[in-house]
């Protein structure tokens, strides 16, 4: 192949473009301006998760996929889902699923505690608050997640490069 | 002993071919021209494979004589074409051989040649530049000298097959720049040489193609150009569509696939067209099958990266096309014991390129994990492919080297990765050594990767942290290229995102508040923007604003004025006001605001900006100066009262922006508790 320059199709630009930088950046990411959303990178949420009459503190914090996966609902798959209606709605519904554990990710499972299926989620915007549901076909019933977010006056941002 | 024994018989075999070969020289000074013309002819049969004699001939002078044999006007034509086909044998020696034609002026006395009307003298002058324009010790440069030379080859391209073939393949080979690109554009090369594409030589037909590529290569106009081409009623990208189909042969298909990439790139087709998805990915994911050539599956897994590099939807297509992520992973079992190999030249060959095969393979998994974190997991899952990767950062070859810590840049993109892969191979160690005295290429891609790695949820920041990064990317900061300056300052932000505030001290520390102030007015407005990101960082956590601002506090709020005050996009802007939202969070740090009622006025004209964006950050940072949780707030309220605040975050409720609103309401609640 030939040697590439090193250009830029709009040299001087004042829009921090980062769509002629060498490598190019991810898509569809930016530098994060004000948070309008509270699914943003770095958002914590604290609460409980209730099984078996027993109740475990949970914090999570939110990594990398959410804000653009808020912005982004639209373009995934659906034929005639009204998704102008979610953007009004006070909620927002998501599927999440625990990929691995900490420290040791090689753990596939936990006997009594298996991580195998999904939490259904409910993301109330008003209240800022997460209520979930686990469900996998072997487990019971009513495995539950309640969560706040804890308000930040002073958000740190980061960008993947 | 034996040298001496060795030595005169060596002379004597020496003096004996110098003595045939002088006599092949003296022939061209006789009197006569037919013996002449005859030593001519004698020298073209003596020379046909035989470099030795080549390079003899060349020793004892026998160029200057043939070129001026070959420009004099009292020469026959006849002998004027003999000198120029035995010129055109020696080039096809060494690459000293061609050094000294260069040296001896034969492409100017060639190009002058071309002036004549005799076809067959044109085509043997053509044919021996040919050869030595394509020598890679010739400077391409020399063919775009005389202004007159590029029109008049145009002109000639018409006469025969051998002059289109010769022509065209002196073009693709010389045409290296945007400047050449231009040039050759503006003569007409697309016009002239479409036709060609219908030639009934192969040849012809080929180097046509190969001229189309090298055109279009990141050049728009020439690409846009090409789109609209109509050769015989069909359509130029047609053609190359069909030029790839299997039953041609597989440079063919590759050339075809290289222009119909490059117009794609170029911006001439879209990323989504048939012609690109369904005809040119297909193909050249055939190219990286086993059954190709090393050259094939190298050149078709690079062009296939340069296809898909900007975006996902055709990433998405490459990785589920012909389980392409595991037939790359053949690249680096080949060659070996296994495979079939009966050629001992293909086997030499091969075993001498393996590692482009690897490079290659690097480069196309980069492209592929670019943005999908699916196709992210298929690469670090394939066997043994992070022990590959952590191996190509030592590799002794450069090429190889670039291409791993450009694979691994792709895949540090993710989370999971980052905790999982990158943790248990630990990737940090070989990266960081990659870093020492690496060429600027090299170290814009480490440094791209460092960025990820030293994210707060990364576990390799911690040993990173240690073993010395923050003075690396300080420096980096300060290197003109504003690809390293960037890396630099992008890594410090990531860096700073939820640091304790030993590391934000040692980052102030390192960089140094004058440094600090310089990147905020970097001419690049990328470096702008991840400095302000720093900053942001920096200044987040009640107790790390307020020790910042104690020390620095000054310096920074004449920074912010400045840039507020400087023609800057809204991004920048924006990345401001959220700095000074952050400043207003901090317990002493808000007074700085608080007593600058300068500053107060522009939170104020932000607020009222037409820009949502920017009212949202400038009234954020109000809201966290009348939050009524800390001490002093009552004070604070009654000033930004007295200042109209209240009035505006009214007016700000019946915003249509429901985010804009949402805080207005948030921060007027704040003087109702």
């Amino acid at each position: 192949m030939p040697v590439r320059a090193e250009r830029c199709s709009t040299p001087g630009s004042a829009c921090p473009s980062s769509a002629c930088l060498v490598p190019p950046a991810p898509i569809n990411t930016c530098q994060p301006g004000v948070t309008v959303s509270l699914l943003y990178s770095g958002s914590q949420y604290r609460g409980y998760q209730r099984s078996k009459g027993n109740s475990y503190d949970v914090e999570v914090v939110l990594q990398g996929k959410f804000q653009a996966f808020y912005e982004y609902a639209k373009s995934f798959n659906s034929d005639h889902f009204d998704y102008k209606v979610l953007d009004d709605s006070d909620y927002i519904f998501m599927r999440w699923k625990e990929q691995f554990l900490v420290p040791d990710h090689t753990i596939k499972d936990i006997s009594g505690a298996s991580f195998a299926g999904f939490y259904y989620i409910c993301f109330q915007k008003s209240t800022a608050t997460i209520e979930g549901y686990y469900y996998h076909r072997s487990s019971e019933w009513y495995q539950s997640l309640s969560l706040n977010h804890i308000e930040e006056h002073s958000v740190p941002i980061y960008e993947f490069r | 002993m034996a040298c001496l024994l060795e030595a005169p018989l060596r002379i004597s075999v020496l003096s004996e071919v110098t003595a045939t070969s002088r006599h092949y020289v003296d022939r061209l000074f006789d009197p006569d021209p037919q013996k002449v013309l005859q030593g001519v002819i004698d020298m073209k049969n003596a020379v046909i494979g035989n470099n030795k004699q080549k390079a003899n001939l060349i020793v004892l002078g026998a160029l200057p004589r043939l070129l001026y044999l070959l420009q004099q006007s009292s020469s026959s034509l006849q002998l004027r074409t003999e000198c120029a086909v035995v010129l055109g044998s020696l080039a096809m020696g060494t690459e000293n051989n061609i050094k000294s034609l260069v040296d001896c002026h034969i492409i100017p006395i060639l190009l002058q040649g071309l002036l004549c009307t005799d076809l067959i003298f044109i085509e043997a002058c053509l044919r021996c530049l040919r050869t030595v324009f394509i020598s890679p010790v010739t400077p391409v440069q020399l063919l775009y000298t005389d202004p007159t030379v590029i029109p008049h080859l145009m002109f000639l391209l018409s006469n025969s097959q051998r002059t289109q073939e010769y022509i065209t393949q002196v073009f693709s080979h010389c045409c290296k720049t945007p400047e050449h690109q231009t040039v050759l554009f503006n003569h007409g090369a697309i016009q002239k040489i479409s036709p060609m594409l219908f030639s009934p030589s192969y040849k012809v037909r080929m180097q046509a193609l190969k001229c189309f590529s090298v055109l279009a290569y990141e050049n728009t106009q020439v690409s846009a150009t090409l789109v609209n081409v109509l050769v015989d009623g069909e359509l130029l990208t047609q053609v190359f569509v069909k030029m790839m189909q299997r039953d041609q042969p597989v440079e063919m298909q590759l050339t075809a696939a290289k222009c119909l990439t490059y117009m794609c790139r170029a911006g001439a087709i879209k990323t989504d067209d048939s012609c690109v998805v369904l005809k040119t990915l297909p193909c050249l994911v055939r190219m990286c099958s086993k059954e190709h050539l090393l050259e094939e599956r190298v050149e078709g897994a690079e062009t296939l990266a340069y296809l898909i590099e900007p975006d996902v939807e055709l990433q998405r297509i490459a990785s589920t096309t012909d389980h392409l992520v595991s037939m790359l992973a053949d690249y680096f079992k080949y060659p070996s014991s296994v495979s079939a190999i009966t050629d001992i030249k293909r086997l030499d060959h091969d075993l001498k390129h393996a590692h482009e095969l690897r490079q290659a393979a690097f480069k196309l998994y980069a492209s592929l994990g670019s943005n999908d974190e699916d196709i992210r997991k298929k690469i670090t899952e394939t066997e043994n492919m992070m022990d590959r990767i952590v191996s190509g950062l030592s590799e002794s070859s450069i090429k190889v080297r670039l291409a791993a810590v450009r694979c691994l840049h792709s895949l540090s993109r993710s989370v999971q990765q980052l905790r999982t892969s990158f943790h248990d191979h630990a990737v940090w160690k070989p990266l960081m050594k990659l870093l020492q005295n690496a060429p600027d290429e090299v170290l814009v891609m480490a440094s791209s990767t460092l960025c990820n790695l030293l994210l707060e949820f990364s576990p390799s920041k911690e040993p990173i942290l240690e073993s010395g990064v923050i003075d690396l990317l300080c420096s980096l900061t300060q290197r003109e290229s504003p690809a390293l300056r960037l890396n630099g300052i992008w890594a410090l932000m990531n860096m700073a995102f939820q640091a304790d505030q030993k590391v934000k001290v040692e980052i102030v520390r390192c960089l140094g508040t004058e440094q600090l102030f310089r990147l905020l007015s970097d001419p690049d407005t990328n470096v702008l923007m991840k400095t302000l990101g720093l900053l942001r960082n920096l200044l987040s956590t009640r107790p790390h604003i307020d020790q910042i601002m104690s020390s620095n506090g000054k310096q920074l709020m004449q920074a912010v004025t400045l840039i507020l005050e400087a023609e800057h996009g809204i991004e920048v802007k924006e990345q401001t006001l959220c700095i000074l939202a952050n400043i207003a969070d901090g317990n002493t740090a808000k007074d700085l605001l608080m007593t600058n009622d300068d500053m107060l006025q522009k939170i104020k004209y932000y607020m009222g900006h037409t820009n949502v964006k920017l009212q949202l950050a400038a009234t954020f940072c109000i809201s966290n100066l009348i939050w009524n949780e800390e001490d002093g707030s009552q004070e604070r309220q009654d000033k930004l009262r007295e200042m109209g605040f209240v009035d505006l975050l009214h007016k700000l409720t019946q915003s249509s922006d429901p985010n804009l609103s949402d805080r207005a309401k948030t921060a007027l609640q704040q003087y109702l508790a």
